[in-house]
C-alpha cells in the first residue's frame, strides 16, 4: 500500500466521498436552498423563548461538559451553534439567560458566541461575562452546579443541547420539577431515551448536528448537510449490497471495506 | 480577517491531522503530535480563563452577602484548598487526594446512584398514554421490565423471549439507524468546520 497506512483507504475513499458531496450540495444550494423537513424541537425554539418572556423568568441553557475536541467535538460545536441561536432570540427579546458550561475550551468559544449574539442583535450592552457560567469540566461536580444553577434561577425553559451522559436524565428532570419546558439535542444513543422521556422535545442525532444549519439558512452550511444526505444514501445503498452479499456468502464488499 | 485567520489555522492543521492518520509520513507525524502538545498548552490558557471567571463571580457573591454568600464561600475556599495543596504539598498525597477520594469520590457515587429516582419519575411521566405513540412506548417498556425481571419468566416463560426479541431487533434497528445518520452528521460537522463552511462557533452564524 506504500505510504498508505493499512486498513485506512477505504476511510479515505468515504472521507473523499464526502467532501465531494459537500461540495455538490454546496453547489446545488447556492442555486436553490432545498426544503427540509420540519424538526419540531427547532420549531419550538423561538416560542420557548417566548415563554420565559411573558412568564419574566429566565431561560437557561447549556451545551453540556465536553470539550469541543476529540469524540465530543460534534455535538458540543452543534450545542455552541445552537446557543448562538438562543442567545440572539433572549437579546431580541430582553430575556434573561443563563448559560452552564463544562469545560474550558468550550467556555472560551461559547463566551464569543454570545458575545456577537448581542452585538448582532443591537444589545451589545446586555452581554455580560456574567452570562456565561464555567463550572467543571468533571462530569457530577458540573452536574451538581448545573442543577444548583436550574433549581436556584428557576428558568421557565431550558435547553440541553451538547454533550451529555448520565447527568442528562438529572437535569432533565430537574427542570421538569420547577416546570420549566425542556428542549434536548443530543447525539449520545445511551442518553437519547431519557430526554425523550423527560423533555417535552428532544432533537436526535442528525437532527441535532444540522439544526444550526437550518436555522441560519446559510447556502454554504445548508448545502453541506445536503452533502451528507447524499452519502446517508450511499451508505444504506452500501448496507443493502453488502447484507445481499454476505447472506448469498460473497464477502468482497466486507473485504474491501477493510482495505 | 477575524475569522479567515482562524479558519485558515483549524484547515491546516485539520489537513495534518488527516494526513498523519492515513499516511505513513514522519514527518507529518512529528508535527501532528506537536500540534497536540501546543493543544494542551492552549486548554491550560482556556482553563485559567474559565477559572478567573468562576473565582470572580463567586467572590463577588460573597462581598453581596445573602444565602448564596456560604456556597460561594465553600466553593473559593474549595478551590483554594484543592490548588495550593495540589501545588505546594503534590497531587499524589494529601490533602489533595483526600478532596478527590473523600469528598468527590462519594458524592459523585451519589450523584449516579440518583439517576434511578430520577428514571422512575421520568418513566411515570413518560408511560402515560395519552397517544397510541405514548400508549406503544407504554407497552413495550412493560413488557421488557417484565422480561428483564426474574418474576418475568415465573409468570411466563416466553416474556424473556419477547423483551429479548424487542432489544434485539426493534431497539437495534432504530439504534443502528441513529447510529449511521449521526456518525454521518458528525463526519459532516467537522469537515464543514474544517472547510469553513461552518463557521457559526467563531460567533454570528444567521
Amino acid at each position: 500500500m506504500g505510504l498508505l497506512i493499512a486498513g485506512r483507504a477505504s476511510g479515505l475513499v468515504a472521507l473523499v466521498l464526502v467532501l465531494m458531496s459537500m461540495f455538490i450540495g454546496v453547489a446545488r444550494a447556492k442555486k436553490k436552498l432545498p426544503n427540509f423537513r420540519k424538526i419540531a424541537g427547532l420549531e419550538a425554539m423561538e416560542e420557548a423563548v417566548g415563554r420565559a418572556t411573558e412568564m419574566g423568568r429566565p431561560v437557561f441553557y447549556t451545551p453540556g461538559y465536553a470539550d469541543v475536541s476529540g469524540t465530543t467535538a460534534a455535538p458540543s460545536l452543534a450545542g455552541l451553534d445552537l446557543l448562538g441561536h438562543v442567545g440572539r432570540l433572549t437579546a431580541r427579546y430582553d430575556t434573561k439567560l443563563e448559560v452552564s458550561v463544562g469545560h474550558p475550551n468550550t467556555y472560551t468559544l461559547a463566551q464569543e458566541v454570545l458575545k456577537n449574539s448581542y452585538l448582532t442583535e443591537g444589545r451589545p450592552d446586555s452581554y455580560n461575562d456574567e452570562i456565561i457560567r464555567f463550572t467543571s469540566e468533571i462530569q457530577f461536580a458540573y452536574t451538581a452546579a448545573t442543577l444548583g444553577l436550574i433549581q436556584r434561577g428557576k428558568p421557565a425553559t431550558c435547553f440541553f443541547t451538547g454533550y451529555f451522559a448520565a447527568e442528562a436524565i438529572i437535569l432533565s428532570e430537574a427542570a421538569a420539577a420547577i416546570g420549566a419546558m425542556a428542549i434536548a439535542g443530543a447525539t449520545n444513543q445511551f442518553q437519547i431515551p431519557f430526554f425523550a422521556a423527560a423533555c417535552d422535545y428532544t432533537m436526535i442525532g442528525e437532527e441535532f448536528l444540522a439544526a444550526g444549519a437550518l436555522i441560519s439558512q446559510d447556502p454554504l452550511r445548508i448545502g453541506g448537510v445536503v452533502g451528507q444526505d447524499y452519502i446517508k444514501a450511499i451508505a444504506a445503498i452500501t448496507l443493502l449490497v453488502g447484507a445481499l452479499l454476505f447472506t448469498m456468502g460473497n464477502k468482497s464488499l466486507v473485504d474491501l471495506l477493510k482495505l | 480577517m477575524r475569522r479567515e485567520v482562524p479558519i485558515a489555522i483549524s484547515s491546516l492543521i485539520g489537513l495534518i491531522l488527516f494526513l498523519e492518520y492515513f499516511f505513513k509520513l514522519p514527518a507529518v507525524s512529528a508535527w501532528a503530535s506537536e500540534l497536540q502538545n501546543w493543544g494542551v498548552v492552549i486548554s491550560a490558557f482556556a482553563l485559567a480563563l474559565a477559572a478567573a471567571n468562576l473565582i470572580r463571580i463567586h467572590i463577588k457573591r460573597i462581598g453581596m452577602g445573602g444565602r448564596q454568600a456560604t456556597h460561594s464561600f465553600i466553593l473559593v475556599a474549595g478551590i483554594a484548598v484543592t490548588v495550593l495543596s495540589g501545588i505546594l504539598i503534590g497531587t499524589r498525597q494529601n490533602p489533595f487526594t483526600f478532596v478527590f477520594d473523600a469528598i468527590y469520590t462519594p458524592l459523585a457515587a451519589a450523584f449516579y446512584s440518583m439517576t434511578a429516582f430520577h428514571l422512575a419519575s421520568a418513566s411515570y411521566r413518560a408511560f402515560r398514554a395519552k397517544n397510541a405513540q405514548a400508549a406503544a412506548l407504554l407497552v413495550t417498556g412493560v413488557l421488557l421490565m417484565i422480561g428483564r425481571a426474574p418474576i418475568g419468566e415465573i409468570m411466563w416463560s416466553k416474556f424473556p423471549n419477547i423483551a429479548n426479541w424487542i432489544m434485539g431487533v426493534i431497539n437495534l434497528a432504530g439504534s443502528r439507524g441513529i447510529m449511521i445518520t449521526t456518525s454521518v452528521g458528525v463526519i459532516g460537522v467537522g469537515l464543514r468546520v474544517l472547510t469553513g463552511l461552518d463557521r457559526a462557533h467563531l460567533g454570528g452564524g444567521e
